[in-house]
């Protein structure tokens, strides 16, 4: 059969799952043009909200044999294009399966629907003892399944890891149609799919349900912020740390121009002549903090740090974590448009990078704001630039290209966290050359035979449908 | 014959991977098996097979490729022993907190390949949770690389992860970069014996609401062998609860305290091991409990919901009071050691597993007596609907079938 317009299937679609579990309506689906990436747009055919395992693998299946590409939505706060549906064809929502199915502080384990959302199970678990440890900075709005799809980390991900650390198990329905339960007890007589879907960005199965784990709240915290006089001292500071065997719960980076604009939106009240913050928190028994925090103290000072001011109270705490999270939210302030770029370094090349970055911005007239999860040594700058300027938007991709592939040559990899998706599609064969992604297309080609299922993302492939702007299709400039 | 576990009629010592992924393709020409080997010491595990092939020793891969220590990463060859690593990483005052039987023989590859991992588990997690990225060569010769040298990747899928476990059945493992920790400062046991088993109940739900968290939980129950460290009292304890702590010394101290009035409040007086040789010998008997001992012994590891753990323990001992049982109760697993002559293993093997089932687990058999050449449903136990699925990607991993053929799960593979 050829390829169908979802359109053509509607009425298949809404006995599936009812009238309000269709959107074909092209009013309504003008939100499911994009997501966090705003660059890159196109409408879906129709919008569809299963329910169940049941129905989502029904969906799959009808989409099969009609050839209809799809593509699965979480939040949509994706950076990297993922729930772009380039090649038309359908959204899967999973807003509605968003209940909480069961805690267990003693197996330390939640059970939740994809479309919980980070901050609801959050909100169950206070007050228990235990948290889910990813708290990606848009946990307020982002899905545990995206957290999935996309391994998920966050300021924390230092001490306690990323997504995949903390999945026991999923039920998913692979791209063929077949439903899957994996875990959550530990099976030796398989293949472990589930670290694989773990981050496969929706490109292998639709995650529908996750047996979390559950992780003891730290008995107390010290948080600090420390100015420095550059950039330059507080990456090479971090790096010090992390080299002298402390392990802190998170070591987060802000510099200059990014806490202007932080500053005027939640009012923290940083000095203004900072050059670069970093936020540094500790955590574990009370008992052994104020050691580690006199060591860390004293490597700061080493790099010339002004002042390591302690947060006095809970609110204060909370101010300084909401003014690290929200941070890329206050940018909107300072320009136009903007891109977070996601790239990875071993974590003694961070005052490098950091150097590169700042040589990139000057080459490319980009202005570069940052941000950096600074212990694991993942920058995320942010290109300031604006989407009605087609000089600028061409600029801004081609600084955001050549950071990355300076993250390639300092060792470390063009995305620790926000995934390939569209976006940096392009740049998969530069990291890891034609041969090696044969082989993960092997993978691909066993869970999603026809790869309709997020159809010409993570993978390149010559017969993917066209891409128009992104760090990876874009020209270099001279 | 190496060993009496494979029929190998020659081994061949790969110097490198171009030598793994030569050996590889020239058995594939004549349709021959390869079994990789380590450092031998799990090659009981796994199903018997009868299908004659090469050994290929990953032995001699065994060098440092790169250990930028600042950056918390190191890259070895595959064939690396757990003991030299350890010793090349204490330099740098780190280590790989992932606790592997026979740490002097066995191999990092061997341990990526048989996913093994012991009482830091509860804390640590297993050896996926340092895996960084890897090289290895598929059962067509072809050499790839997976994954990265930083700690945090999320670019492309991570067949590093899909290797472990794999038991050398996807591909031949060759080099592989691993995160690694710092060395913690001081580190303590607490046990206590168990008058009954439930008894650890009790207390390891105490724990739960205490602001205890101890990076091993370990429950010794059965017949321990008469000598060893981890038996407790007068000897007719039905079990004994083992808290293992690891920080920086002012921690270490604050958790022992606590848990110890943990055990007072339920009626239990706690010994304390906290000399470093007199820890370090427990931590090694606990992580060494799966080796062999030179009887007949079929060893059986089941994986159950963590509050089960006591329930499933208790089952396997009605099969057989005899079996010494370690559990990594904050885990839910299981390691039961039964003596049992060979002709016995398979009927044994089923009981356990279904005893297991009504618990609402998964048993594998980790090891039994060479002669008993249990065949694949009874080492894994019936096959799960996602078979079909993980024997497609076998298919393209190995689509001559020739990598470890009929010792993990797959039906294909006898070439
Ligand atoms: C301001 C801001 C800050 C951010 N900070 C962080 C951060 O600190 N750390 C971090 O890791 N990320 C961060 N992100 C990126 C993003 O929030 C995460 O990737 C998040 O995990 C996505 O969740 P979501 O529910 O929005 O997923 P979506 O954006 O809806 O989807 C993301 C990808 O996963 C797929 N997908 C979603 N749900 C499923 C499912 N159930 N099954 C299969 N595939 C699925 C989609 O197809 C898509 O490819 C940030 C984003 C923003 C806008
Ligand atoms: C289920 C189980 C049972 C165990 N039983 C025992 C036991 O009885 N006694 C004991 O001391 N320890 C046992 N162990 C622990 C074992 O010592 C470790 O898992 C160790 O890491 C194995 O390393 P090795 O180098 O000795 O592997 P080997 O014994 O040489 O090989 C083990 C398996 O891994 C494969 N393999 C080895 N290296 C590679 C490679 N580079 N690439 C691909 N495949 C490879 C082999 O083909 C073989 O199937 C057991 C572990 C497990 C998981």
């Amino acid at each position: 059969m050829a390829r169908s317009s979802a359109t053509d299937v509607i009425p298949q679609l809404q006995k599936l799952l009812g009238r309000e579990g269709v959107l074909s309506d092209p009013a309504d689906l003008v939100v499911y043009d994009c997501d966090g990436l705003t660059i890159e747009k196109r409408r879906p055919e129709a919008v569809v909200f299963p329910t169940t395992t049941e129905a989502t693998a029904e969906v799959v299946r009808l989409c099969n044999r009609h050839e209809i590409p799809l593509v699965v939505r979480g939040a949509g706060t994706s950076l990297a294009g993922g729930c772009v549906p380039i090649g038309g064809g359908l959204v899967v929502s999973l807003t509605r399966m968003r209940r909480i199915l069961e805690i267990s502080l003693r197996d330390r384990m939640a059970v939740v629907e994809s479309g919980v959302l980070n901050l609801q199970l959050a909100r169950a678990l206070a007050g228990t003892g235990f948290h889910f440890a990813p708290d990606p900075s848009s946990q307020t709005a982002c899905t545990i399944g995206g957290n999935v799809a996309t391994n998920a980390g966050g300021p924390h991900t230092l001490k306690y890891g990323v997504t995949v650390n903390h999945v026991l198990g999923i039920e998913a329905v692979l791209g063929d149609g077949t439903i899957v339960r994996l875990g959550p007890v530990f099976d030796r007589a398989a293949l472990d799919l589930t670290g694989v879907i773990v981050g496969s960005e929706g490109t292998l199965a639709i995650v529908t349900k996750v047996w979390v784990r559950l992780t003891r709240d730290p008995q107390d915290y010290r948080t600090v912020r420390v100015v420095f006089e550059s950039l330059d001292d507080a990456s090479a500071a971090v790096s010090d740390i992390i080299a002298a065997g402390i392990v802190p719960a998170a070591m987060e980076l802000m510099d200059r121009g990014i806490l202007a604009a932080v500053d005027e939106a939640y009012h923290f009240g940083f000095p203004t002549d900072a050059e670069a913050i970093a936020v540094i928190e500790l955590d574990g028994l009370k008992a052994g903090l104020d050691e580690q925090l006199t060591r860390v103290a004293a490597i700061c000072q080493r790099h010339n740090a002004r002042e390591v001011l302690q947060a006095a109270t809970a609110d204060e705490r909370a101010l300084l974590w909401k003014c690290r999270k929200m941070a890329v939210g206050a940018v909107g302030r300072i320009s136009p448009s903007y891109i977070i770029q996601d790239g990875v370094v071993p974590r003694t090349r961070l005052p490098e990078i950091i150097r590169q970055i700042t040589r990139i911005s000057a080459k490319h007239g980009i202005r570069i704001v940052n941000v950096a999860h600074a212990g694991d040594g993942n920058v995320h700058p942010i290109l300031l630039f604006d989407e009605r300027d087609r000089d600028s938007v061409r600029r801004a991709l081609a600084a955001g290209k050549e950071l990355l592939e300076q993250c390639i040559a300092c060792g470390g990899s063009i995305t620790a966290e926000h995934g390939i998706g569209i976006e940096k599609i392009g740049l998969m064969e530069t990291l890891f050359g034609k041969e090696n992604l044969e082989v993960m297309g092997r993978l691909r080609d066993a869970l999603n035979p026809a790869a309709r299922l997020g159809l010409g993302k993570v993978l390149p492939s010559p017969d993917a449908p066209k891409i128009l702007e992104t760090v990876g299709t874009c020209q270099a400039l001279p | 014959m190496s060993n009496g576990f494979l029929p190998t009629t020659e081994t061949v010592h790969a110097e490198s991977a171009e030598m793994v992924a030569e050996t590889v393709r020239r058995a594939g020409s004549q349709r021959s098996a390869v079994y990789p080997i380590g450092g031998a010491t799990a090659l009981a595990f796994g199903a018997a097979t009868e299908t004659p092939g090469l050994g290929l020793s990953l032995a001699r891969l065994n060098g440092l490729a790169d250990y930028p220590a600042r950056d918390l990463t190191v890259t070895v060859g595959a064939g690396m022993t757990l003991g030299e690593f350890g010793r090349l990483l204490r330099k740098e005052n780190q280590r790989l907190p992932v606790d592997v039987p026979q740490a002097a023989a066995a191999t990092i590859g061997g341990a990526v390949a048989t996913n093994f991992s012991g009482p830091r588990r509860f804390r640590f997690g297993t050896i996926r949770d340092y895996l960084l990225g890897l090289t290895a060569v598929d059962g067509s010769g072809k050499i790839f690389s997976a994954g990265g040298r930083v700690v945090k990747n999320a670019a492309g899928y991570d067949l590093a992860r899909l290797l472990v476990g794999s038991l050398g059945s996807l591909a031949v493992v060759t080099e592989v970069t691993l995160m690694v920790k710092p060395v913690p400062e001081a580190s303590a046991l607490l046990g206590v014996a168990l008058a009954e088993l439930r008894k650890a109940d009790s207390l390891l739900a105490s724990l739960v609401e205490s602001e205890v968290e101890p990076v091993a939980i370990e429950l010794a129950a059965g017949a321990l062998p008469r000598q060893s460290p981890l038996r407790l009292g007068d000897g007719t304890a039905a079990g004994q609860l083992w808290l293992g702590f690891e920080g920086s010394e002012t921690d270490v101290r604050w958790l022992v305290d606590k848990a110890a009035a943990c055990c007072r409040q339920l009626g239990a007086e706690p010994r304390l091991i906290d000399g470093a040789a007199e820890a370090g010998e427990l931590w090694q008997t606990l992580a060494d409990f799966p080796a062999p001992d030179g009887q007949p012994t079929l060893t059986v590891e089941a994986a159950v919901l963590p509050s089960q753990t006591v329930a499933a323990a208790e089952s396997l001992l009605k099969l057989d009071g005899g079996a010494a049982i370690l559990c990594h109760a904050g885990d839910g697993i299981i390691v039961a050691r039964f003596a049992c002559p060979p002709d016995r293993a398979a009927a044994l093997a089923s009981d356990a597993r279904e005893a297991i089932r009504l618990t609402g687990g998964k048993a594998a058999v980790l090891s039994a007596p060479a002669e008993s050449r249990l065949d694949r449903s009874a080492v894994w136990g019936p096959a799960t609907e996602a078979l079909g699925v993980m024997e497609r990607v076998k298919r393209k991993f190995d689509p001559q079938g020739i990598l470890n053929p009929g010792r993990f799960i797959f039906a294909t593979g006898t070439p």
